[in-house]
Order: structure tokens, then sequence, then C-alpha cells
């Protein structure tokens, strides 16, 4: 399934629960749609830097178990809009099951 | 790290990632494309030893790695929204750091209406002379804001407000050389042209970027105000 333009709230989401760098959000994001999502991680990274051009998120270098990594942290701006999509993403969710129910 | 995994690592990515890199970077600065180029080795290698954990061949892990990366052509155009490309890094680079280079121009198109001044004082061409006087003013002007004031403004930190106003200086310059020179439609038809050009395809999209990276500075330090 392809849901054009929720990747960046699903990278905040991510990136809520601890700095990441971008090959684990990607397992991140495909572990827990669980394959039902159709997501190439080419394209993760344009989204991240976009978010990170927007001050969502913040990137920072670190060294761990040997490899030079980029890490994403969740800014406070990025929080606040996580927030804000995830309020309108469950008023989306909320008329969709209601409109798809059997009358 | 072992020399044999190195060499294991940099033949699969050759082959494999090299490729897809190639499309999904081109066009973009030399800056952006070293970063890209930095994060996507990582997740390949990232991909490639999980492939491997996975009991596949390192052949099969690098294959499936590009796959999973999807097109690179999609990639292409999403980094191209988001990074300046080679042509507005130069272009920055022209108006901020080297707006000297620029004077030359400048004092030719002045020149070449004092000239044209001096020619019809000969003449009962009142107006026509007005015409380029005040064009002569307008080229002088928008010299000394693309060579002096530009850069300054850019120092201080209002980025979209340089790019812009370094464009309109460029437009005006060509429009008062176009202006001297041609018939009314021709004028209106190469002021448009140069509009499109100069302005449409060159210094707007440059400075939308811009002020987003203007944004992203002063959010970090209010985000991270001791860093």
């Amino acid at each position: 399934m392809n849901l054009k333009g929720t990747l960046p709230v699903l990278i905040l989401q991510v990136l809520s629960e601890g700095d990441k760098y971008g090959y684990a959000i990607a397992q991140e994001i495909t572990r827990r749609s669980r394959g039902v999502l159709d997501f190439k991680e080419g394209s993760l990274y344009p989204a991240l830097h976009a978010q990170e051009k927007k001050g969502l998120i913040q990137s920072f270098d670190r060294t761990a178990d040997g490899r030079h990594r980029r890490y994403y942290r969740l800014t406070d701006r990025g929080k606040e809009a996580l927030a804000a999509q995830r309020t309108e993403w469950r008023r989306l969710s909320t008329a969709i099951t209601e409109i798809l129910a059997p009358a | 790290m072992s020399d044999s995994y190195s060499c294991i690592h940099w033949h699969a990515q050759f082959k494999h990632l090299k490729p897809w890199t190639d499309v999904a970077t081109k066009g973009l600065s030399e800056d952006s494309r070293a970063r890209v180029l930095e994060e996507i080795t990582a997740h390949f290698e990232d991909a490639i030893e999980a492939g491997m954990r996975r009991c596949l061949s390192e052949e099969e892990a690098a294959r499936r790695a590009v796959e999973d990366l999807g097109s690179a052509w999609r990639a292409q155009l999403a980094f191209r929204r988001t990074y300046l490309t080679r042509l507005q890094a130069s272009t920055l680079g022209h108006l901020v750091e080297t707006p000297l280079r620029s004077a030359p121009v400048y004092c030719l198109v002045a020149l070449s209406l004092i000239a044209q001044i001096l020619y019809l004082d000969a003449h009962p061409h009142a107006t026509a002379k007005a015409v380029r006087l005040a064009l002569l003013g307008v080229v002088v002007l928008s010299g000394l804001i693309r060579t002096v004031a530009v850069p300054r403004i850019f120092r201080q930190g209002r980025r979209r407000a340089a790019v812009v106003l370094g464009g309109t200086s460029e437009f005006l310059l060509w429009t008062c050389f176009i202006i001297s020179g041609r018939s009314p439609v021709e004028r209106h038809l190469w002021v448009v042209a140069f509009f499109v050009l100069i302005m449409g395809l060159g210094y707007i999209p440059l400075a939308i970027k811009i002020e987003r990276q203007h944004l992203e500075e002063l959010l970090e330090k209010r985000d991270h105000p001791k860093e």
C-alpha cells in the first residue's frame, strides 16, 4: 500500500522514541508496518533531509561499534509538528473508518 | 574492520551502488553530493551486512540492497527539491563570495550607454537621451547593489532578500541593455524572456531554498542554544 506523503510523520514518530541513523529508521518503519506499506529506502534520505531543512529534526555524527554514522534527533519544533500530525491523522482515520463501516 | 571486508564492500559499491548514486545525485552541488553519498553508502553497507546475516551471498545482498533503495530518478527529483544544485551553488558563490567579478559587465553596459548619450548629444534626440540617462542611472545603481549591498545583506542573515535583490539587479542590467537598442516590440519580448530566465528559473528557486536553510539555523540555535 502506498500512502503518499506519510513518510515524514513516520520518521518523526520513529525519532520521537530515540536518536537513530538512516538504516535503523528504515528498518523500524518496515518492521512496524509488517510489509504493508510500500516503502522504498531511497526515498527515506530526501525525506530526512527535507525534515532537517524545515528544522523538525537535527543531524549529528556519532561513531558506534567502529562505524561512523549520521544520526538524527527530533527538535522541539519537530515534537510540536508530530503532535499536530498525530491529531490530524486520528481525525482522518476515524472519518475513513466510519465511512467504510457497514451501514 | 579488516582489509578483506573493506575490499568486498568496495567491489559491491562499485558494481551495484555506484550506478544508483550516479543518477540520484546527478546535478547536485559537491557538498550536497558528498553528504548524500556518505549516508547512502553507510546504508548500503548496513543492508549488505543484514543480508549476509540472513545467509545471502554478498552479491545477492548487494543486489537486494540497491533494489530496496527504489527508483534513483525519483530520489534525484526529491534531492533536487531539498539541496542546492550545482548551478544554484555556483550562482550563490558569484553572488556572495566573488561579487566583484560581475562589475566589468555592469561597467561595459554603462559605457555603452554613455557612448550612446554622447552620440545622441550631437542630434536633436532629447527624449532618447533622457531615457538613456535614466537607464545609465539604473545600471549604476543595480551595479552597486549587486557588488556592495547584496554580499552585506547576505552576511547579515537576510539570505532570501539578498538573493532576490541580486537577481533583480542582474535582471535590471540586461533589461537596460536591451531597452537601449531595440524596437518597442522586441524590448517587451526580451524583458519578459529575461525575467523568466533570470528570476523564474534562476534566482527565485534559489531564494526559496536559501530561506529554508536560514530558518534551519535559527531553529537549531533555539533548540540547542549551548551548541
